[in-house]
């Protein structure tokens, strides 16, 4: 007897939305480590920082499939960058693509960076 | 019954949990220019420094996509925005900051800019006790009429004062604020200011409260950055 209330307490704790599921965000995200991977690597540029980071933005990638969750904004396109980076244009084309099929609104974005870059 | 209370008084914790009671006015009154047109693509510029701290753009650029992110806007990476202008031959925000807002719709089709000015990132250091501060303000302005849509500013300042009852006495005190103060990251706090600031903002088409917070007050942000949140 005891134990429904409880569940249903814990439910109402959830819905408050007050940091108590902090894994996904109020616009439906799930973030992982990434601002402290991003952080790490801006921080101490290496290449040990650099793939842990890009290791993150696979992970977010993942686990928000699994959990039936969009990519986040930019996720997408910042592998596409990294990508790029590391000579695989033909990949990067398939992540840029990924963002504006998740997000359609960036496609302008996204075209004047493959443009330019 | 007593379970059913104390289940009653934790919802009323949890459901008045997120809001301190101040000075307030809804955001559909201080930003009805942001209602009107509700921008869906941001793209934030790499920030303005008037800190004595040279990395603190550099250091900032990593916190503010998410948090902008979850308040429901389409954001770019700041890393893929910073490489595409540097491409252009822009990179300081410094540069930037010249640049009218219609020309970042134009190159980018973005609805709206992101201006970040890094205001404060300091310590300050004294023989009693010690602070860090990072002071921050944002304006948002359109890329279509190119006025401001979202103006805020704030900062957070983190006491960094030992404790003057440890077992070193006030040497130890002395010391532990000295080391405290000089090894405490920023960029934590710089977290809570974008914090602090996406509570203010109307939110964007992606949060479950978009055009429905337009009632919701929120604390009056002040023109100088005089508004303290001391931890």
């Amino acid at each position: 007897m005891i134990k429904k209330p409880l569940l249903v307490l814990t439910a109402l704790m959830g819905l408050s939305g007050c940091a108590l599921s902090p894994t996904i965000s109020q616009s439906g995200y799930y973030w992982g480590n990434y601002s402290h991977t991003l952080y790490d690597y801006k921080k101490s540029p290496d290449d040990k920082t650099r793939t842990t980071h890009i290791a993150e933005l696979n992970s977010i990638i993942q686990k928000s499939k699994e959990l039936n969750l969009k990519v986040p904004p930019g996720i997408y396109a910042e592998l596409g960058m990294y990508t790029i980076e590391d000579g695989n244009q033909a990949k990067a084309n398939e992540y840029f693509n990924l963002e504006i099929g998740t997000y359609p609104e960036s496609k302008a974005m996204i075209n004047q960076i493959l443009k330019k870059g | 019954m007593r379970i059913l209370l104390a289940m009653l008084s934790m919802i009323v914790i949890f459901t008045s949990g997120c809001a301190g009671i101040q000075n307030k006015v809804s955001k559909g009154e201080l930003y009805p220019e942001m209602y009107r047109e509700m921008p869906k693509t941001i793209l934030v510029l790499p920030a303005v420094n008037h800190s004595t701290a040279a990395d603190a753009p550099h250091l900032y650029s990593s916190t503010v996509a998410q948090p902008l992110a979850n308040a429901g806007f389409y954001v770019l990476s700041t890393e893929v925005t910073k490489n595409f202008l540097a491409n252009e031959g822009l990179f300081s925000g410094e540069q930037l900051s010249a640049v009218p807002p219609q020309k970042f719709g134009e190159a980018f089709g973005a609805d709206a800019v992101l201006y970040v000015t890094i205001e404060k990132w300091d310590s300050k250091y004294y023989v009693l006790g010690g602070n860090v501060t990072v002071g921050i303000s944002y304006r948002l302005k359109s890329t279509k009429s190119g006025s401001e849509l979202w103006v805020y500013a704030n900062e957070v300042v983190l006491d960094t004062s030992g404790d003057s009852n440890n077992s070193g006495g006030l040497l130890g005190a002395i010391i532990a604020t000295a080391i405290k103060t000089a090894t405490q990251d920023y960029v934590p706090i710089a977290r809570r200011v974008n914090n602090l600031a996406l509570n203010n903002i109307p939110f964007g088409g992606y949060h479950k409260l978009y055009n429905k917070d337009d009632k919701t007050l929120v604390v009056v942000p002040k023109d100088k950055l005089n508004s303290k949140d001391v931890q």
